[in-house]
């Protein structure tokens, strides 16, 4: 572009990181010496931060004072949050027992229906475009608050009914499911009127690298709560009596395998090689000690063929490793022996029960027919490449994974054009990935269990909606710095150069580069119809699959 | 997908049958009877090619919760096939008379055939694309051609510069460099023909007598190149087959609406006439 040319361009400054507050506007000083003053946060020393990252700045840019009045939900059982909350003053409730009484609404219904409307008028050849006011950097503060989702009204009775817990002041909650994106394991609803402080999850991950007191601190609570919570809800513990969780409890040994930043060197590993990467956590062969109940991640299930390892299923978080064995070696048709390895894929938290505990207090109470793996290569080599395909290449961690059968599809872009149409005439994924036999992952956003993308993002633009579980971009918060894309291991996010209103791309007042947005599929979460890719084929060769669905997964291939 | 008659395309393709065989014989009947049959078969017509015509409409609303496109398919698959039917009952089995009607008649066969030939694209295509090579979207296939290209040209300067040979060359200069340089043998992809392959095969196979070891080394590298290049041409015929058809199915069922229109009007401006 020649020089003079360029005054004809927009030109916004290149975002950054702290353009934009958490809340409606950046928190006052006032906001800041109260927090500060807050048991969590006055353990904290100031001068172990870095000084072009002062906590009081991360406080003030990454996070919000929020007012919530008696019986308002704060955080809903099953949603995925970002945020850790600390009570500032008043107390909150945590419903321990998910009675339904918080229920699930989806708002913005309206919104929706006005954006499909609007394709319909949209010009075929208008080119996606940003209206920059978005992009404007915010400075004022006009004190909002943001409103909740739903307001509990006997909120008495419930606590009659229910086992609850009430938080106070200086206590914090929701710092499992912001660091380790899972579910929230609980509803957490406003006791009294109470104020709360909440705390992005880009500015908890700052604050624990540089405090180390917050840093053991959190994985104390991560621990002891995360162990609490998994024995108290998940099926294979329910029944138990207090005795026996608290002998589980006090035994089990959580283990994390695998390394955190796996997905940034997941390409650069060929697909053959990507077992021998893999740690074992148990291996074939050694004693059965223990039993691997599976907190997060995903665990590859191998057995050892001449001098290498088949892969004969995976588990996921939820599952157990090794019971099958146990169980029969308790009925005497055991060895004692492991006859299958467990491998971490990516990283994975697991929960080490001895079997000595399994025996005593699960087994009893069990039946015969429970499964260690869902999805099990089936005899055949079709089945065994497709299962291979699918664990090598990580593709178990989609929650909806677009799937396309390459004995239907005829390549009539039908799939791609209803996408575009729904999104500004800019398709968001490319019809093509890896194929296995007939059997296409297309490159398209997963909306993964773990979506890694999260983790390095500075502003929190990308994140998962609470109400749709979707993993979705805000592009007024994104600040172009690739990060998300980098991290996909599944080449699944792109960055594009934005246009304005005109068509001509949007350049940074300083260097005179254009501004890039990262954009990926959001699964029509804001449209009526729900994601026109899948709805649009007419060949039914397309679907949105839950990978963790072994059953529709097979049903669905197998068809 | 395939053309095996599973049991609900069975009950559906009797379904169809079933009615549209009632309608027939209702208008023989009601013919010999001189009743006006026309009148109802052709109203009965008009409407099932609206509600055909409905299928574009709904590809153009992919944001609404309406029924999905896959559905709405089969249902204009049987639909048309009735509509078929009845056009001929309609018509009588006869050639038109008259202007308007042939044009009406033309139009109505040529979207009836390509809405076959449509069914059978859409069956054929799929595997035949996935056994030449890998998917590749139709869009990019000029690239990828023209990346082909450039490195067989490479090869081949290669060639001369380290094998000091002239012989692949020449055979570049007159049998590749034609080829590569766009899509080609479109007829022998669509009839499934493989003697030009066979014969790009044989061309290689008459040099390598000529050259020595790492000549042949780099023949083999521009054949498989070549040989990608062919599959290319392939993905090429067959996308440009399954996109095609449409370019001519769609306008003319858009253009059948007027002009069944204006011959609804003008017979019932003359049948008025006659009362």
């Amino acid at each position: 572009m020649a020089g003079e040319a360029l005054t004809s361009y927009s030109k916004i400054p290149r975002p950054t990181r702290w353009d934009r507050a958490f809340g409606n506007a950046e928190m006052s000083d006032d906001d800041i010496a109260l927090i500060m003053q807050q048991p969590f946060f006055d353990q904290i020393g100031e001068a172990t931060f870095p000084a072009q990252m002062l906590l009081e700045d991360i406080l003030r840019h990454d996070s919000r004072i929020v007012r919530y009045a008696q019986g308002d939900v704060i955080i809903r059982h099953g949603d995925y949050g970002n945020s850790l909350f600390a009570v500032i003053e008043g107390s909150v409730r945590v419903l321990l027992e998910n009675s339904g009484d918080v229920r699930r609404r989806r708002p913005g219904q309206g919104r929706r229906w006005a954006r499909a409307f609007g394709s319909l008028l949209q010009s075929r050849s208008r080119v996606e475009n940003r209206d920059l006011t978005r992009y404007e950097i915010q400075t004022n503060r006009d004190g909002a608050r943001r409103s909740t989702y739903t307001k509990i009204r006997d909120l008495d009775s419930i606590v009659a009914k229910s086992k609850t817990v009430e938080l106070g002041q200086g206590e914090i909650f929701g710092e499992i499911a912001a660091l380790t994106r899972q579910a929230r394991s609980a509803d957490v609803v406003a006791d009294t009127d109470v104020s709360v402080l909440e705390i992005r999850w880009q500015g908890i991950r700052d604050i624990r690298r540089f405090a180390k007191p917050v840093r053991d601190q959190l994985n104390n609570r991560y621990r002891e709560l995360t162990l609490a919570n998994t024995l108290a809800r998940e099926p294979l513990f329910s029944g138990l009596s207090e005795e026996a969780l608290a002998a589980i409890t006090q035994q089990s040994l959580i283990e994390t395998y695998g390394e955190e930043d796996w997905y940034l060197r997941l390409q650069k590993v060929e697909l053959s090689n990507r077992l021998g990467q893999e740690p074992p956590i148990v291996s074939v062969g050694h004693q059965l000690d223990d039993v691997i109940y599976v907190l997060s991640g995903f665990g590859r299930v191998t057995e050892p063929v001449e001098q290498g390892e088949r892969t004969i299923g995976y588990v996921r978080a939820g599952e157990v490793h090794g019971l099958r064995e146990l169980q029969d070696d308790h009925s005497g048709d055991g060895t004692g022996l492991r006859q299958t390895s467990l491998r971490a894929i990516g990283t994975v938290n697991v929960l080490r029960i001895p079997s000595s505990l399994v025996e005593q207090y699960i087994l009893p109470g069990m039946s015969r027919n429970r499964s260690s793996t869902q999805l099990k290569a089936r005899p055949g080599e079709d089945s065994q490449r497709r299962l291979d395909f699918i664990v090598d290449g990580r593709y178990m961690n989609g929650t909806a994974t677009m799937l396309i059968d390459l004995t239907r599809c005829t390549g009539c872009d039908d799939c791609v054009r209803a996408c575009a149409s729904t999104h500004d005439n800019n398709p968001r994924f490319i019809r093509h990935g890896n194929s296995e036999a007939d059997l296409m992952i297309t490159n398209a956003c997963m909306h993964c269990v773990d979506p890694v993308c999260l983790i390095g993002c500075p502003t929190g633009a990308i994140s998962r909606i609470e109400e749709t579980r979707t993993v979705a971009i805000n592009d007024a918060a994104c600040i172009g710095c690739q990060t998300c894309a980098n991290s996909c291991p599944y080449s699944n996010i792109r960055m594009v150069e934005i246009r304005d209103e005109s068509g001509q791309p949007v350049l940074d007042t300083d260097t005179n580069q254009p501004i890039i947005k990262a954009t990926k599929c959001d699964l029509c979460f804001d449209t009526p119809g729900g994601p026109a890719c899948e709805r649009a084929c007419p060949h039914d060769a397309l679907v949105r699959m839950d990978m963790q669905d072994s059953v529709s997964l097979l049903k669905w291939i197998e068809r | 997908m395939s053309f095996g008659l599973s049991r609900r395309r069975g009950v559906c393709l009797f379904i169809v049958v079933v009615l549209a065989s009632i309608v027939a014989y209702w208008a023989s009947i009601s013919s010999a009877a001189l009743d006006h049959a026309g009148e109802a078969t052709g109203w009965i017509l008009f409407t099932v090619c609206l509600f055909l015509l409905l299928f574009n409409v709904r590809k153009r609303m992919p944001a609404f919760p309406v029924i999905r496109a896959h559905y709405w398919l089969q249902a204009h698959l049987y639909l048309g096939l009735f509509a078929g039917i009845v056009f001929f009952t309609h018509t009588e089995w006869r050639l038109p008379t008259g202007l308007l009607d042939w044009a009406l008649w033309l139009v109505f066969v040529i979207v009836f055939v390509s809405g076959v030939v449509g069914i059978v694209l859409t069956r054929i295509v799929p595997s035949r694309l996935n056994a030449h090579g890998e998917r590749v979207i139709f869009e990019r296939i000029p690239a990828f051609r023209a990346q082909l290209a450039s490195e067989v040209e490479a090869l081949v300067l290669r060639s001369v510069r380290e094998a000091a040979s002239s012989t692949i060359a020449e055979l570049y200069a007159k049998q590749l460099l034609p080829f590569l340089s766009g899509p080609r043998n479109f007829r022998a992809h669509a009839l499934s023909v493989t003697g030009h392959r066979r014969n790009l095969q044989r061309e290689f196979d008459a040099v390598r007598r000529y050259l020595a070891p790492e000549g042949n080394a780099l023949l083999d590298e521009i054949e498989e190149r070549v040989l990608a290049k062919d599959d290319l041409d392939f993905q090429y015929t067959w996308q440009s087959l399954i996109k095609g058809w449409l370019m001519l199915h769609l306008p003319l069922s858009c253009a059948m609406i007027p002009l069944l229109a204006v011959h609804i009007l003008i017979n019932y401006a003359f049948s008025l006439g006659a009362l």
